[in-house]
């Protein structure tokens, strides 16, 4: 028998994966080889059935998809369907999984790679925050100017895209250790610089030091002389207070908007 | 609707049997060559170009993506998770 039918009759009961496995074991490199072309058509006809997307990492692309239901990922897609980093995100969920689970070489890598990206510098600071426990606050803060204030998906999305800008230096996880005075200075350096939103995160007595640290900025008309305004949302983690706040820049504009209640 | 499909992984030889499948090939220095004989640039690092152990496979007449994992998720965000 032909030994191209010999290995056609093979591979033709064969999916494609072990078929390819079962060519290459056999020393085929390519289908220069007479008859091969039937070879060829073989894995074509096999690859038409659409059944495999062939990775560089079969675990991590599973670590993917599974991550499409991740409710945080989810939230921004509905708020901000068009955000264009959206992928972004998920990648940043992925080496937070992989930090979680000790695996700092896996994350780290591809870190690495995002950073040597045109535009390196914005996308790992999307992977920043979707790694740290702010990106439930961020989400919280986008879901609240929705249904409080109205904005529309085009306005979320300057907002997000607008966090994301600043972020490195816009926001401060309390400890219990901090003084109300450390937090004010925090907030005051970043309203002086105009930085549109400032976010603090604490639990427990970092909580209740977030709450006396805003109503003394209250108190001391910090808020009113630069131009802010303070959105606060207190959570209890179990039985744990958490305060997550969000220090609001309102320029001219964004007043008059609100005042008329416009959308754009 | 999600698409079922399974993510696999090849050996390098495996992979260069499905490229050449389609008429791509590889140059010596481990670079994806379109039939065209040219290389193929990455998407998401234009100077860069595909190797042929980085770059995702996807069925149907072949198309190659940069095997990142932001590329990959864009890619099931696409086409397995929009339909």
């Amino acid at each position: 028998m032909d030994p191209v039918e010999i290995i056609l009759q093979e591979i033709s009961k064969l999916d494609l994966k072990p078929l390819l496995a079962y060519l290459a074991s056999k020393g085929i490199v390519d289908f220069t080889a007479k008859g091969y072309d039937k070879i060829k058509e073989m894995i074509r006809v096999k690859n038409d059935v659409k059944k495999y997307w062939f990775v560089p990492d079969k675990q991590q692309a599973e670590r993917l998809r599974e991550l499409g239901k991740n409710p945080g990922y989810q939230t921004v897609k509905s708020l901000i369907p068009e955000y264009p980093y959206i992928d972004v995100i998920r990648t940043g969920l992925l080496i937070k999984q992989y930090y979680d689970s000790g695996d700092d070489e896996a994350g780290g890598k591809i870190k690495h790679e995002i950073i040597g990206r045109p535009n390196g510098r914005k996308l790992i600071s999307i992977v920043h925050l979707t790694c740290s426990e702010y990106f439930s606050v961020v989400i919280n803060y986008l879901i609240q100017l929705k249904t409080e204030k109205g904005y529309s998906e085009k306005q979320l999305l300057d907002k997000f895209d607008e966090i994301i800008n600043e972020w490195g230096e816009t926001h401060l996880a309390v400890k219990s250790t901090y003084h109300k005075r450390t937090i004010m200075n925090f907030c005051i350096e970043r309203m002086k610089k105009k930085r549109r939103n400032i976010f603090l995160l604490g639990i427990k007595k970092a909580a209740e030091t977030i709450e006396i640290a805003i109503e003394e900025l209250e108190k001391e008309k910090k808020f009113k002389k630069y131009g802010y305004e303070p959105l606060m949302m207190v959570r209890k983690m179990g039985k744990v207070p958490k305060v997550e706040a969000v220090l609001q820049y309102r320029s001219e504009i964004d007043k008059f908007m609100e005042d008329q209640g416009c959308d754009e | 609707m999600q698409r079922n499909v399974e993510f696999e992984e090849l050996t390098k030889d495996e992979r260069i049997l499905l490229l050449r499948a389609y008429d791509y090939d590889i140059d010596k220095e481990g670079y994806v060559l379109a039939p065209s004989g040219n290389r193929i640039p990455s998407q998401e690092e234009p100077e860069e170009f595909l190797r042929v152990e980085d770059a995702a496979m996807i069925p149907g007449s072949l198309k190659l993506i940069d095997g990142t994992p932001t590329s990959i998720s864009r890619f099931i965000r696409e086409e397995l998770e929009s339909r």
